[in-house]
Order: C-alpha cells, then sequence, then structure tokens
C-alpha cells in the first residue's frame, strides 16, 4: 500500500472515550496531534431534527459500555490495515442528548490528507455497524427505539 | 457451568431484567442459550437480535464455556 511506510507507529495514541459528557473535540485533536501528521481528518455525528418529518425532542442513548471500547479498538485497527493511518480517536457520548447535541466523534490522524479522509469516511461507517448503542427517540407523539443494523454478525 | 447474560435497550425492556445468572450444561451454544432464556422470560424474543460473549460479536452456533458473559444486543443504532 503506498504511503504506509510513512505512518509512525503510534497506535498507543489511539483514544477510545465513552462519555456521559459533551464531547470535547479539540480535546481530541490535540491529543492526536504529532508534527508527522500533516493531515487531521474529523467526523462528528449530532442529534438530527427533525427525523422522519418529525420534531425530535431528544434521544436517550443506551450502550454496553466496556464492549464499546473494545469495538471502538477493532474499528481502529481494521483502519490501519487499510490506510496510512498514525493515530485514531472515537468517542461516543450517552444519557439524554437534545437536537443538535454532538453524539460521536471519529477523528483520523495521518501523514497525508487522503489516507484521513478516507479512513474518516471508513470509520463512522465501520462505528455505526459495530458500536453496541441504542437510541430511543422522543418526538411530540412519543417515543420508540430506533431501527438499527445487524452488519456486525450473524443474527439469531 | 455458570453463565450471566445480559440485555440491552429493548430487550431490557422485553426481559424485565438487565442480566440473568444461569446454570447450563457445558457446550451449550448461544442459539441454545437463547432458546432457554425465552423460555424462562415471558415476552422475550431473541430473534433478530446480535449476541457478543466476553465483549466481542458471536455466532448463534458459538459454544458457550463456563463464566462467559453472554450478551443479547438488539441491531444496533449508534452515531
Amino acid at each position: 500500500m503506498p504511503g504506509v511506510d510513512d505512518a509512525p507507529e503510534t497506535a498507543s495514541r489511539d483514544r477510545f472515550v465513552v462519555t456521559r459528557e459533551p464531547l470535547d473535540l479539540g480535546g481530541l485533536i490535540a491529543q492526536l496531534a504529532d508534527p508527522a501528521f500533516g493531515a487531521l481528518a474529523t467526523f462528528v455525528g449530532t442529534v438530527r431534527s427533525p427525523n422522519r418529518g418529525k420534531r425530535v425532542r431528544f434521544i436517550d442513548y443506551e450502550g454496553y459500555e466496556a464492549m464499546m471500547t473494545t469495538q471502538m479498538a477493532r474499528v481502529a485497527a481494521e483502519l490501519r490495515e487499510r490506510h496510512a493511518v498514525g493515530a485514531v480517536a472515537i468517542a461516543h457520548r450517552l444519557g439524554r442528548l437534545e437536537p443538535g447535541a454532538a453524539s460521536i466523534a471519529v477523528v483520523v490522524a495521518s501523514p497525508h490528507r487522503a489516507a484521513a479522509l478516507a479512513a474518516c469516511r471508513e470509520g463512522i461507517d465501520r462505528c455505526k455497524e459495530l458500536l453496541p448503542v441504542w437510541k430511543y427517540e422522543v418526538d411530540d407523539d412519543g417515543g420508540g427505539w430506533v431501527v438499527g443494523s445487524t452488519g456486525a454478525a450473524e443474527p439469531l | 457451568m455458570k453463565i450471566r447474560a445480559l440485555f440491552f435497550a429493548s430487550l431490557r425492556e422485553q426481559a424485565g431484567c438487565d442480566r440473568l445468572e444461569l446454570e447450563l450444561d457445558d457446550g451449550v451454544s448461544v442459539r441454545e442459550l437463547a432458546a432457554t432464556l425465552e423460555d424462562r422470560l415471558d415476552g422475550l424474543r431473541l430473534a433478530g437480535s446480535l449476541c457478543a460473549v466476553n465483549e466481542r460479536y458471536a455466532a448463534p452456533d458459538a459454544e458457550l464455556r463456563g463464566g462467559d458473559v453472554v450478551a443479547f444486543l438488539p441491531p444496533v443504532s449508534g452515531g
């Protein structure tokens, strides 16, 4: 893979965060920053409203916290196999979030922008499939569990 | 052998609890554990859900060992 040899061995810089506090994107970027990384790509997902035509009041996020961390590490390992990735940070917030609040952040540091952007895009897609998190969304008409993905494994 | 089952989100609501300790025969699979749980917990329906053994996704035919923590997970919707 071209460029892989440029990537410093810095898996120890990776950060995987599960929190009930507001996400600290600036803090994640500061932890990954390194002169060797000329590119830092970030993705931030927020609570969307309206969703499917309805005004969202809030979403309660529930997670299997211990497994979230192991799956975040798996996502980072996959990205490192496929891209010239220097360091990866993934953070997910749990608890009650109102529209506009950030629920997930994926940050990828790399020597070059093409790898950083591609890995960041792939990283959020894999997080959507793999992180054991569930959304209970409440709008003006009531609430319900958001339909999820079974891309992670063979379902029962 | 002793197994701990965990339930999350809608499955926790169906089960009426978030965990259950069970004594099972050696060599039981995830699928067999699921059937036992459905028998024991009225209203619990595990078809279509994902499972994880010791925090890693596992196939329904995975064989369990004493001390395993088996989580039953509705399809995931993080992010």
